[in-house]
């Protein structure tokens, strides 16, 4: 007699199904594929060997690109962090009516497809584009400024997808902030910058790591706004592993990238989530 | 009171920072100069009428349309079954089970691209829609269970209790109770669905090839290749739509929770 | 006729123990309290005979039949719960409808039942609302009328009036009494209110720490603790430790010292002969208004008034006794005249030697 299954199990075993085939097994093949051999000719054969890693840990060009991916990442995390937080306290301390229209506001964008966020972006920071024509009409600049396939108009383009994150992140903690505390706070003499400083920024402080991990990690393998705002001028991890996959079609070195990249992930989380933490013992030893 | 007010000046320039990309572009779709050039020189609709009527967006844009229902139409029933089986079973793997259908969300859909070309290489599946139809489900489940969870935790237990003490038994209790009281969480859910597999770029470019379009990868090589002003038009053509049913959803939801 | 039986119940979650043991009867007809405070099993309890939960052991009857192998749905319990649990997306008549067709009851007999079931709670013109558009006691009601309609053998209630406010809390007890006179059903009432078991309970099942310590009549329970934990738990009462028992001073009472070296009689108890609490409830005593001494029928302390309450039925008098860190309480009814007593008086209080208690 067969034994009688959970009905919880026979609930989740469409999904673990579906998962396994793929979402576990391709990622599975991607790992295996990244200890491949690629031959002289451009051929994959199969292979347990570490040409892949060493060819990316060997070639500075491939170096250079992964800093400046965790760079990027870095700084998009950085300025979102920043606006995210004017963006939230602002909604947290207007009336109730208002902050959801405004949480909507945000939400927007996340919603309407990158690409076209992306476009425009390109529309505004291209050489003839709306941002250098009202710069030169009110002659701010005389020259129109090289924004497109830089590594700054990728950033500000980046900042503007990423930012709805943090802010829905950062929201959530500012909201469910008992505001006796601000209020106990300024009664005790404090001055309205005071009160921030040793009140709620502190309190936020779980929304802050959770919403600059966040950005961090979408980030860095983020795809669309480096290839179209950054193009073939600046090269970053993601356009990178998808022109090894597509163009070359040299699979194992793309599979090696993508290792790598998920790695690095990992270890600047983790070291980001580490460092803090040692501070807040620290402060309280 | 005065410090309040620098925040709301600093924000202000925030919004404006959010909406101009969509705006810009939404403005430039009633230029009536072919290519995208600002200021624009005139105002007109035809741009919109080439779209909808001429061939290059319509023939994408029908297969990202059953791209996201049938992705809907899987992900989320599979998506509220685990999700209903985590908040209402007991199960020491519960906690390993929800990061596990979570975990598309961590894993960089960039990587999960290359896995799966190389797996239906090696399979020789050749067919288009089956493959994107697959990842968009991985890609989906995630937004579903989270958003079924949250509604499930936000539901009395006890309601669905009190049905099966009155004689409905757990399958009949599940859809004459429990579906139509999770129905603000399967609509969030429903939309985000919808949202997600439209709008998903990556997967596509790595798994479809010649003769499947998305309407996503059509715009992505338009933006690349050929600025025009009916590109201008089709984008704002899915912003207009994705903000129609959000509010369709958030007024279905509201309607709901009056009753 | 034995209606619901449970024999050992126990319990676990986890390594933690929530009911032990148990073993419980109640009689055809009866409504029979679980009370306790949280934590002590009687919701667990509850939920068991629903089938919410599977006991770890044990088993439980409903008329000669197991009923922990029966699927929870197909039990024919009734269960009225604390939140009202009504469905909030229909009618108050599809509310109630609801376990008639899922009974398969055909159509015809549905509105009938459904409207004088409505009717015996007072709620007939209600049927076209919804829940969110009624009161607490108005959806409790809906409740009642939704688990009555299916006219169950057995009726659970799960701290069902613990929602409201005291005065509907009462109305609506009563109310539920008069329904099971109607309706013929046993019950089992889950409540940490002893005002709510004295009201609702033929007898009264007091747990703690996942058993019963006490089973009995309303009156039983209450004159009668079997500990002081029950004692405490149902009522007021004044707790006062024991410093020395002297044995044998006569053969029917003994004299006690409590702390504070005050010296009290009680009736010679055999089954406890080394006691370390005495236990008087605050309305067996009175002030000493004369000077009448009875030390063969009467206990006496005295001591200084701490405060005195008046609410309106009875009055409160707390008393400072020396080597005695409590308040002694006294509870004075039914009084013709008032009481005057200002703060640090010196006051006696008397009461009879056999309604003092020992633990």
């Amino acid at each position: 007699m067969l034994k009688r299954i959970p009905a919880n199990w026979i609930l989740l075993a469409p999904g673990i199904v579906i998962l396994l085939l793929a979402f576990v097994f391709p990622l599975g093949r991607l790992f295996i594929y990244s200890f491949y051999k690629t031959t002289s000719s451009g051929a994959i054969e199969p292979a347990f060997v570490l040409d892949q890693y060493i060819k990316f840990f060997t070639d500075t060009y491939y170096l250079e690109m992964l800093w400046r991916s965790v760079y990027v990442g870095v700084i998009v995390s950085a300025i979102c962090l920043v606006l995210g937080y004017f963006l939230a306290y602002g909604i947290a301390r207007t009336k109730p009516k208002y902050r959801i229209p405004l949480l909507m506001l945000i939400a927007l964008p996340l919603l309407t497809s990158a690409v076209i966020r992306n476009f425009g972006w390109i529309i505004i920071l291209s050489k003839k584009g709306i941002l250098n024509e009202i710069l030169i009409k009110l002659n701010i600049i005389h020259q129109p400024m090289e924004l497109m396939y830089t590594v700054s108009g990728v950033i500000i383009a980046l900042v503007h997808v990423m930012l709805p994150y943090m802010v829905l992140v950062l929201y959530a903690v500012i909201d469910g902030m008992d505001l006796n505390l601000e209020k106990a706070a300024s009664n005790l003499g404090a001055n309205k910058f005071k009160v921030w400083w040793y009140v709620t920024l502190p309190i936020s402080k779980p929304g802050i790591v959770a919403g600059t991990l966040l950005v961090f990690s979408i980030t860095l393998s983020y795809f669309i706004t480096p290839s179209l705002v950054g193009g073939s001028q600046v090269k970053l991890m993601a356009t990178e592993i998808e022109d090894q996959t597509i163009q070359l079609l040299n699979w194992p070195f793309a599979s090696a990238m993508g290792v790598i990249l998920l790695i690095t992930m990992l270890i600047v989380t983790s070291l980001y989530k580490k460092a803090l933490q040692s501070k807040y013992e620290g402060a309280n030893t | 009171m005065k410090n309040f007010k620098i925040v709301n000046f600093v924000n202000v320039f925030i919004y404006i920072f959010i909406l101009a990309p969509l705006l810009v572009v939404i403005i430039s779709s009633f230029n009536t100069a072919e290519y995208l050039v600002f200021p624009p020189q005139g105002f007109t609709f035809d741009w919109y009428h080439e779209v909808i009527s001429k061939g290059r967006y319509t023939q994408p844009f029908w297969n990202s349309i059953k791209l996201a229902v049938v992705t809907t139409m899987i992900a989320l029933p599979v998506g509220t079954m685990i999700a209903y089986a985590i908040s209402r079973y007991k199960s020491r793997f519960n906690d390993v089970l929800q990061s596990f259908f979570l975990s598309p969300l961590v894993i960089p859909t960039l990587l999960l691209g290359i896995g799966l070309l190389i797996l239906v290489s090696n399979l020789g599946v050749q067919m288009y829609f089956p493959r994107l139809l697959l990842a968009h489900v991985v890609i989906v489940i995630p937004y579903v269970v989270r958003t079924m969870i949250a509604g499930f935790a936000g539901m009395d237990k006890s309601i669905e209790q009190a049905s099966i003490i009155l004689g409905a038994s757990p399958i009949k209790t599940f859809f004459l109770v429990t579906v139509p009281l999770a129905r603000p969480a399967l609509l969030a859910s429903g939309f985000l669905s919808l949202v997600v597999s439209f709008d998903e770029l990556i997967i596509a470019l790595f798994l479809t090839g010649p003769g499947f379009n998305t309407l996503p990868m059509t715009i992505y090589s338009d933006v690349q290749f050929n600025l025009s002003t009916s590109l201008a038009a089709i984008s704002s053509l899915i912003i207009f739509g994705t903000v129609l049913l959000g509010l369709l959803a958030v007024l279905l939801m509201g309607v709901n929770k009056k009753s | 006729m034995t209606e619901l039986q449970l024999k050992d119940i126990y319990k676990k979650f986890g390594s933690k123990v929530v009911v032990n043991k148990l073993n419980l009867t109640v009689e055809s007809g009866e409504m029979l309290c679980l009370l306790g405070p949280s934590g002590c099993g009687k919701s667990t309890t509850l939920s068991m005979i629903a089938g919410m939960q599977t006991p770890t052991s044990g088993s439980i009857m409903l008329e000669d039949k197991e009923l922990t192998k029966v699927a929870p749905h197909k039990r024919d319990v009734g269960l009225v719960f604390q939140n009202y649990a009504l469905f909030p997306h229909l009618s108050v008549f599809d509310n109630v409808a609801f376990g008639l067709r899922r009974h398969g009851v055909p159509k015809s007999e549905i509105g009938d039942r459904v409207r004088a079931s409505l009717a015996s709670v007072q709620l007939a013109e209600f049927e076209d609302r919804f829940p969110a558009q009624l009161s607490g006691g108005q959806q409790q009601r809906v409740a009642l009328a939704r688990t009555l309609v299916l006219k169950p053998k057995l009726v659970l209630f799960d701290e069902p009036l613990s929602n409201l406010d005291a005065k509907l809390r009462q109305a609506l007890g009563i109310e539920i009494r008069l329904l099971q006179k109607e309706y013929k059903f046993t019950g089992v009432f889950v409540t940490h209110d002893q005002e709510e078991a004295m009201l609702l309970g033929d007898r009264i099942a007091v747990m703690n720490g996942g058993n019963i310590v006490q089973l009995g009549t309303p009156k039983e329970v209450y004159k009668k603790p079997v500990d002081p934990f029950v004692a405490n738990f149902i009522g007021e009462s004044n707790l006062l430790p024991i410093a020395n028992t002297d044995l044998g001073t006569s053969s029917e009472t003994m004299e006690i010292t409590i702390l504070g070296g005050h010296k009290i009689k009680v009736i010679a108890n055999d089954n406890n002969s080394n006691p370390s609490k005495v236990m008087i409830r605050p309305e067996s005593i009175e002030v000493l208004v004369d000077k009448d001494i009875d030390s063969e029928k009467y206990n006496y302390l005295t001591g200084n008034v701490a405060y005195i309450n008046y609410t309106g039925t009875s009055y409160l008098i707390g008393i400072k006794v020396e080597g005695i860190e409590k308040e002694f309480l006294v509870r004075i009814q039914n009084m013709t005249e008032d009481l005057h007593f200002s703060d640090e008086e010196a006051i006696t209080v008397k009461w009879k030697i056999k309604d003092t208690l020992i633990y």
